[in-house]
């Protein structure tokens, strides 16, 4: 047996180490004995027993095994046969609010919205591709802008693929994510059968809040979407409420959390919180700030404690549905973009089809395009992106982070290289120890504590 | 024009036909990364797997030919640990692998010789993708000579189809496939043909043949037994060989003569199906064969062989053989090893020798298992017979379908 390529040995705060094997997921406490053992792959003097164990948990791998290879069969399956289709829309890119952070308020983009032809052609277009790629199940996301300021466009493609899947035996998930302003009334009943999950974002409390989303008169939204969340409140569908923290003031997320509590929400096992940091420079620029972008991510890692110990001493119920940043255990392995893979499709108001989200409108980004009777046409970044394979980057061959990584983002690593086919690090070699060792305290505080025994 | 890449001069409509054909593409277009994409997205996402089942290695014939006749001093029947491990791991894979159909073939040895495992298996993976709605498949391979009325009436309800072979007329049939005593198995099988497909069943017959005068003086006589314009009897033919799996894997020389002289045939077996009234039974891709941009289907994910001795293969051929096994079932999941990691890792286009080859959309590397048997890994190529073949069975073919371009009247 030999020590796997996977392993990574992070010193806990009691000079012990966790080795956490980024391929299986495992973790498990040594000392630094059996560390300088694995690290010399020298085994002759352990037992069966703890040879065993690290076996079993991929610590160790038998000596035939060539593990870039398995990393190679779980990378390709889950780039090329993720079990279901996702597909990403914009019915339009107006908003009814104009919130400054948001990352879609280029002061030159059209304002537009998909026509009926449009709107026609692409529901051809994900039927035909739909039933090619022979999905089982269909994750339809409705994005913008906000997409019930285009009412008709929306519900054309929630309720018309509902039935179109359901037609077709093909399992349906519907998720609007809006800023819930506009989701009530007879809206709310017309939509809501074809809706399993929606996203809505907070940006703090009432004042807060107000200050930062309103209406073009100046009046808040905070009232309107909490009425909005009464009602999702009273229904089966799974609500992610992001809530922004400004500025890293916990402080006033508190007191949100506090008035979401009075309102029973805490205790809605449908609701999920999902925290977002945002700071001045969100959008940072990559050319230039790869610092500032790796010392935000350390930041989210971070922040993980804080939102932690606040929900605790709020005595928040519903823990389970809580998004941590550091949650390693959602990182299974391989991670990897979930957007630049086979089945995901993004399609904005022009018809124009891209691979990453925050992408859409930038034509220079494009990978396809929607024409007459929904054919597509695709482009050369469409074939680049989707043969991206890290394991053909010299640096990525070696690296112990890359069933954690994947190569990075794409997109980023276009930005910075000029090519889709570089590796982009981001932040990974920073925040991986870092993730590992705050999950650890949160769910295994006994263990951390009694290696310092 | 095409060759030199001035195609300036080209009328807008015939560019346009061109470029819709793929004959021309767009100057920044890498077909490689495209061939890459298809390649890739046939390799690990095919909407159904299948499970090669072994519940014996044993068979009560002797035929001469058979490349199975080293197992006779082996004749390993699944045990009822293995029975349900590899039901659970049917199960479990058929989950992870996201699959729409199971498909099961009942494969050995002789399966019937372990009825009872055969029913066991269908059954209870039919229950299990009628709770799951997912769909299902059975093929059952056999010589025939044990399928009773019992039986049938056993698995009738689960059975897709049932695949037997003949090995041409009678006569030559009685001294191939024959029983340990060395009798003849012609009749019991043709009874078996018969009976069968009276309950309803499709048979596919796969009749093995050395010219079109076999496959006449059989389809005659199955006409005379009255099968013709039967829909639940279908066909198709292969030309025999006399050469062993051996020389399959090693011999690509002997493989392509082979392979020469079945096409040669193509046109008279054509017209002799046609002359005797069983076109209509005929089922057999066409010579130009459906492209497939992997060399073989058993080189994809979702496909497993499954060994009486609880052994994951991933070339039928190589059941039992246990240097070639890919994993084993264990806990009801399945342990798998570096051949099957080697298998799915196997990338043509990171073959210098093709990735430049004008054929690899239509060969995909060739076979994997010749690769190793003769440069000792999965990642070579093995070109086979498709450079000599593939203008051939496309002149063939189109032959056939435009006579009037050949100035065939």
């Amino acid at each position: 047996m030999k020590s796997s390529q996977y392993n990574l040995y992070i010193p806990t705060p009691n000079n012990k180490y966790v080795v956490y094997n980024t391929l299986t997921g495992s973790l498990i406490f040594i000392d630094e004995e059996l560390k300088s053992l694995l690290e010399k792959n020298q085994f002759d003097n352990l037992d069966d027993a703890h040879k065993k164990h690290l076996m079993e948990n991929g610590i160790t791998v038998p000596d035939s095994i060539d593990e870039t290879l398995i990393y190679n069969y779980l990378f390709t399956k889950e780039m090329y046969s993720p079990p279901y289709t996702s597909v990403t829309i914009f019915p339009t890119y107006a908003c009814n609010l104009s919130c400054h952070y948001c990352f879609q308020k280029w002061s030159d983009t059209p304002k537009a919205s998909m026509n009926d032809t449009l709107l026609k052609n692409t529901l051809e277009f994900l039927k035909n591709q739909i039933t090619e790629d022979k999905s089982r199940a269909l994750l339809l996301k409705v994005f913008g802008g906000e997409p019930l300021v285009h009412p008709r466009a929306t519900e054309a493609l929630l309720a018309g693929l509902h039935q179109w899947a359901s037609d077709h035996g093909i399992e349906f998930f519907g998720t609007l994510t809006t800023n819930a302003t506009l989701f009530r009334g007879e809206l709310f009943e017309r939509l809501s059968p074809h809706v399993a999950a929606c996203h809505i974002t907070i940006d703090g409390p009432e004042e807060l809040h107000n200050s930062i989303r309103f209406y073009s008169n100046g009046e808040g939204t905070y009232h309107d979407i909490m009425e909005s969340l009464e009602f999702l409140n009273k229904t089966s569908i799974r609500t992610c409420i992001r809530i922004n923290i400004h500025n890293g003031d916990y402080k006033v997320t508190a007191s949100l959390l506090e008035d979401l509590k009075n309102r029973g929400f805490s205790k809605n096992p449908n609701f999920e919180l999902d925290f977002g940091l945002v700071t001045p420079k969100e959008q940072c620029r990559l050319h230039s700030e790869v610092e500032s972008y790796i010392k935000n991510k350390e930041l989210v890692v971070a922040s993980a404690q804080y939102i932690d110990t606040m929900l605790k001493r709020l005595g928040w119920e519903n823990l389970e549905s809580v998004r941590y940043p550091d949650n390693i255990r959602m990182d299974r392995p391989p991670v990897m973009c979930d957007q630049t893979k086979r089945r995901r499709y993004i399609i904005d108001s022009f018809g124009d089809i891209y691979l990453c989200p925050s992408k859409a409108g930038d034509e220079t980004f494009r990978v396809g395009r929607i024409g007459e009777g929904g054919k597509a046409a695709w482009k050369q970044d469409f074939y680049q992106i989707l043969t991206r394979h890290p394991l053909s980057f010299e640096e990525c061959r070696e690296c112990p982070y890359l069933p954690v990584c994947g190569g990075g983002c794409a997109v980023h690593a276009r930005e910075t290289n000029g090519s889709y086919n570089t590796s982009f690090c981001g932040a990974v070699k920073h925040i991986t120890s870092q993730k590992v060792l705050s999950y650890l305290e949160r769910y295994y505080p006994e263990m951390m504590k009694a290696q310092s025994q | 024009m095409l060759e030199n890449n001035t195609l300036d001069a080209l009328a807008e409509e015939h560019s346009h036909t061109l470029s819709d054909m793929g004959i021309i593409v767009d100057s920044d277009l890498d077909e490689r990364k495209v061939l890459s994409f298809r390649y890739h997205r046939e390799k690990y996402s095919s909407p159904y797997s299948t499970f090669v089942i072994f519940p014996t290695l044993a068979c009560n014939l002797a035929c001469k030919y058979c490349y199975e006749r080293s197992s006779e001093l082996a004749p390993k029947t699944m045990d009822e640990e293995t029975l349900t491990n590899t039901i659970s791991f049917i199960k479990h894979m058929s989950q992870q692998d996201n699959t729409k159909t199971v498909l099961i073939k009942l494969y050995g040895g002789e399966p019937l010789l372990n009825a009872e495992a055969c029913s066991r298996i269908v059954k209870e993976i039919s229950a299990w993708t009628q709770e799951n709605a997912l769909a299902f498949a059975v093929v059952l391979q056999t010589n025939g000579t044990l399928l009773t009325e019992e039986i049938l009436e056993e698995l009738a309800p689960y059975l897709t189809y049932v695949e037997i072979t003949v090995d041409g007329p009678q006569k030559k049939h009685d001294k191939a496939r024959i029983y340990k005593d060395g009798t003849g198995t012609y009749e019991d099988i043709l009874h078996a043909v018969e009976i069968t497909s009276a309950k309803g069943i499709l048979v596919v017959m796969r009749i093995n043949v050395e010219d079109a005068q076999d496959l006449r003086e059989i389809l005659t006589d199955l006409t005379e037994r009255g099968l013709r314009g039967r829909k639940e009897v279908q066909f198709y033919y292969a030309q025999t060989s006399d050469f062993g799996l051996c020389e399959l894997f090693s011999d690509n020389k002997l493989c392509q003569e082979d392979e020469g002289r079945a096409l040669d045939m193509v046109p008279e077996i054509k017209e002799t199906i046609e002359e005797v009234g069983w076109m209509g039974q005929l089922e057999i891709p066409d010579v130009i064969q459906k492209q497939k941009f992997v060399a073989c289907n058993n080189e994809k994910k979702a496909r497993y062989v499954i060994d009486p001795f609880g052994d994951v293969y991933l070339c039928f051929f190589r059941a039992g053989q246990k240097e070639y096994r890919a994993g084993t079932l264990k806990d009801g999941t399945g342990e798998f090893g570096p051949m099957y990691y080697e298998m799915l890792s196997r990338n043509p286009l990171q073959f210098e020798e093709c990735s430049t080859c004008v054929y690899l959309p239509f060969c995909g590397g060739g076979c994997a298992m010749r690769s190793l048997e003769q440069s000792g890994t999965f990642h070579t190529s093995n070109c086979g017979a498709v450079k000599e073949f593939t203008a051939k069975r496309i002149l063939l073919y189109l032959k056939k379908k435009y006579p009037d371009r050949f100035g065939v009247i």
